[in-house]
Order: structure tokens, then sequence, then C-alpha cells
């Protein structure tokens, strides 16, 4: 019985999963689950693609790594893998629960976990009349939206389940509110309504907190967390161009992240989560904004070569060699005084709004390899590869 | 839209052989088939662009696509 990475396309995360299976001595099958045909009759299942029959991979894996790209298809191939018999990393309960920013937050609000007040209208902008007509609703969900939250201190407006920042727009007027929500369409990842929410006063950073468990252990929360951090937008998306640094966390954020993971995990035997939290400091800075203005910039200047690097060609051709580039890279970028300060104002601003956290998001399938990985030190794919290895143990 | 212009491979005749750099099946391209085409490996069906032709030697790389619900 064996361990499949099941995935679309081989990106720097999965080739990273199979390079460390590899460092682990632990063995891997592959599910390309793309252009496979997945057939089911009285007489059984089968699964093949044009050139292969993988029928007997599947028989016999007992844990699948999920990591196809596509959330739904993710979804997807978790039921499926579930209804096959197989155990699943993350189970497709935790997956639809990540799926949508909504969901998270209502099962961390229902545990009482902090998150930043959320308002949820199910209407969708526009309604098309059976004649074609259209029906505007922006001002209704408008005047829903500025009934729960104070326009003038920022109202957010978000897809449920987008990524990388994609269709997260700040208003701070009436005019723009109107526009976010005429902008939040209905599609494939964000079917219906509008989500909006406070406008957390986060200075220049969040937090990617890596929360994990194997069967037969507590779960546990990494020490240290990974900090993206910039100036150039509300977002701090590392996919929006911020820079990212590690910050250490006390004991207190990690005890709430441990929680958020068992209510995402669901009892669940094994589990990993990538929560994306916000301090809100407001005015509880400890440092000035120039002097930080200054230091990032500086940090952006040694965040060049490794940007060089994560579009070197070579990692198609050879992740291996690519990877040692980029970890040197990287290392160069964080041995500037720069970076060491940046890291010390953000571990300091922390401490000192140690009670103003507040989980906003929760990642099943992270990106962990480019970045992740090397402001906190934690392969991501140790404790998923551990993880699958724990629901085979036991 | 990407389309793969050989999704049925054997319908050509003189075929060039090459892998796939994902999954390491072995893919027959069309003899006539040029630099910057698309074909898709029939073990791992993943999309391949024709990167160089050399003395029958084809060398594939991935495509870097990316769909409105891909992501964490």
């Amino acid at each position: 019985m064996s361990i499949a990475l099941l995935y679309e396309r081989s990106e720097n995360d999965e080739n990273g999963i199979k390079l460390t299976a590899q460092q682990l001595g632990i063995d891997l099958t592959f599910i390309p689950f793309r252009k496979i045909a997945l057939s089911i009759s009285k007489d059984g299942f089968s699964a093949k693609t044009k050139g292969k029959d993988y029928t007997q991979t599947f028989h016999d894996t007992k844990v699948v790594l999920n990591r196809a790209q596509s959330k739904n298809r993710r979804l997807q191939a978790s039921y499926l893998m579930e209804m096959l018999g197989k155990k699943t990393l993350n189970t497709s309960q935790s997956e639809f629960i990540c799926y949508s920013k909504l969901r998270t937050l209502l099962h961390l609000f229902k545990e009482g976990l902090p998150i930043p007040k959320t308002v949820f209208v199910p209407c969708d902008s526009t309604d098309t009349l059976k004649n074609g007509k259209e029906i505007h609703n922006e001002k209704d969900i408008a005047d829903l939206f500025e009934a729960e939250i104070p326009l003038k201190e920022g109202i957010v407006i978000k897809a449920d389940a987008g990524t990388h920042g994609k269709m997260i727009m700040l208003s701070k007027n009436r005019e723009e509110l109107e526009a976010s929500i005429k902008e939040t369409k209905s599609s494939i990842i964000n079917p219906i309504g509008v989500v909006a929410q406070e406008l957390v006063q986060k200075w220049f950073y969040d937090l990617r907190i890596i929360v994990s468990q194997e069967r037969g252990k507590e779960p546990v929360c990494y020490h240290t967390a990974m900090a993206r951090a910039g100036f150039k937008d509300f977002r701090t998306n590392t996919f929006l161009g911020n820079l990212v640094f590690h910050a250490k966390l006390p004991l207190s954020i990690q005890d709430l992240a441990v929680k958020c993971g068992k209510t995402l995990g669901k009892g669940s035997d094994a589990w990993i989560f990538a929560l994306d939290a916000m301090v809100n400091v407001g005015e509880n800075k400890n440092a000035d904004d120039t002097y930080l203005k200054g230091e990032l910039d500086t940090a952006a200047q040694a965040w060049v070569p490794v940007q060089k690097v994560k579009q070197d060609e070579t990692r198609l051709t050879n992740f291996p060699t690519w990877t040692g580039k980029l970890e040197a890279a990287f290392k160069t970028y964080k041995s500037t005084d720069a970076y060491g300060n940046v890291t010390d104002i953000i571990e300091e601003s922390i401490r000192k709004n140690v009670d103003a956290l507040v989980f906003h998001e929760s990642n099943s399938c992270p990106e962990f390899w480019e970045n992740t990985r090397l402001a906190t030190g934690l392969n991501v794919a140790i404790p998923l590869l551990r993880g699958a290895q724990s629901l085979i143990d036991h | 839209m990407i389309t793969p212009v050989h999704s049925n491979l054997q319908e050509a005749k003189v075929m060039n052989k090459a892998k796939c750099p994902d999954c390491d099946a072995e893919l027959d391209v069309p003899a006539d088939t040029e630099k910057g085409e698309i074909v898709s490996c029939p073990g791992c069906g993943l999309e391949l662009e024709v990167k160089a032709i050399k003395c029958g030697c084809v060398d594939l790389q991935e495509l870097t696509i990316e769909g409105e619900d891909w992501g964490e």
C-alpha cells in the first residue's frame, strides 16, 4: 500500500514534494489527475489515460496527497478518492471548508476564534430577467454592508474563493463600494453573493502560519510564520510584489493556530493548513513608517536576485540545481541588515499586539517551496509526507 | 485556449521520439511537427510545447497555464 501524489501539473511545490520524498526514503506513486478517464460500473472502476492504465495504481494507493491546482478538481478528487476507500490529505470535508473564505470564517466563528468582522449577502450584484433586462442590486447590497461596517474605516469586498489577492477591493466611499460590488461577478469560483470585511489596520504585514497533525500525535503549529510585507497595497500577497520575512510566533498565537487547525481538520486523523492571519496593529506601531519604508526599499534591492532565480527556466529542466540556486539567493537576501531590521520590527509588533490577531483564510493546498520554506525554515513537504505516512502506519 | 495540434498521434506516418519531462512516458511526435507546436502526453495528459527538434530528437517543455479556480 502506498502514498500517491495526485496532481495536475508538476509545479515547484509538487517537484519539491517528490524531491523531499526521495530524501526521506518515502516511496511515492503519481496520479496525474487531468486527462484521465475514471470509470465506474457494476463491474468496478478503472482509471486510464490514453496511454496508461492507472487502475492498479489506484488499487495500491492507501493515502492520497491531493495537490490538484484547481480548487474544483481538488474537491472532486478528494471526494472521489474517499469514495474509493482512500485516505486523503486533506479530506474532502476540509477542502470544502477551505475552498470558501466564508465557510472557513463560519467554522472559526463557531469555535470563538478571532476573525475580522465579515458580512455576507447571498444576492448577486446583477440579476437578469427572463426578457433579458438586468436588475442592479449594488445599492441594496451596499446599504446592507454599510449598516454593519463603517464605510469611513474601509470595507473590503472579497471574492469568496479567490486567490493571489485577485478580486479583493478596498472601498472608502460610497462610489467605490458600489463599484466594487458591481465588479464582483458570479463565476465558477465565486458562484453566488458578495462578501465584505472590515479593513484590518494591519500596518504593513500579514502572517502565514503552518499547522499540521499526524495521526497519533498532538497537532502542532510551526513556531515561525512567514510574514508578507510591503506598503505597495493594502493586500500583502507576494504575488502582488510584496517581500517575505520570517517571524517567530508567541506561544499564545501558536495555541490559537492549533485550535484553528483542529476546527478545520474536523476530527480527521491527519491534516495540514496554511492559515493567513492579520494583526490589527492600528496606531500601536513600534517603528517610524519613513524609516520602515527605507528598510523595505533596501530589502527589495536584495530581493531582486531571488526573483531572477525564480524566473530561471532551469527549474523546468533541472529542479534540484535550480532549488540550490534559489536557496543560495534567499540566504544572501536573509543575511542583509535590512532583512534583519524589518524582521525585528515585525516580531516586536506581533508581541506588542498579541491579542489583536485575526485569522481570515485557510489554505488546504498551500504553495511553499519558493517562499514559506525558505523564509521560515519549514519544508512543508515534510509534515505533509509524515502525515500521509502516519495514515498508513496506524 | 490551447488546442493540441496532434491529439491523435497514431494518424501521422513518420514519427520522432520524445519523452514527457513530467512522467517520462515516450511520445511519438509527427515528423512534420514544428517548434512551438503543442502536443499532449498520452501518459499523464500534460500539454507540452515543442522547444527544439534536432536529428529526430524532440525537446518538450511543460506549458504554464492557470485556470480561474487555481490556487491555494
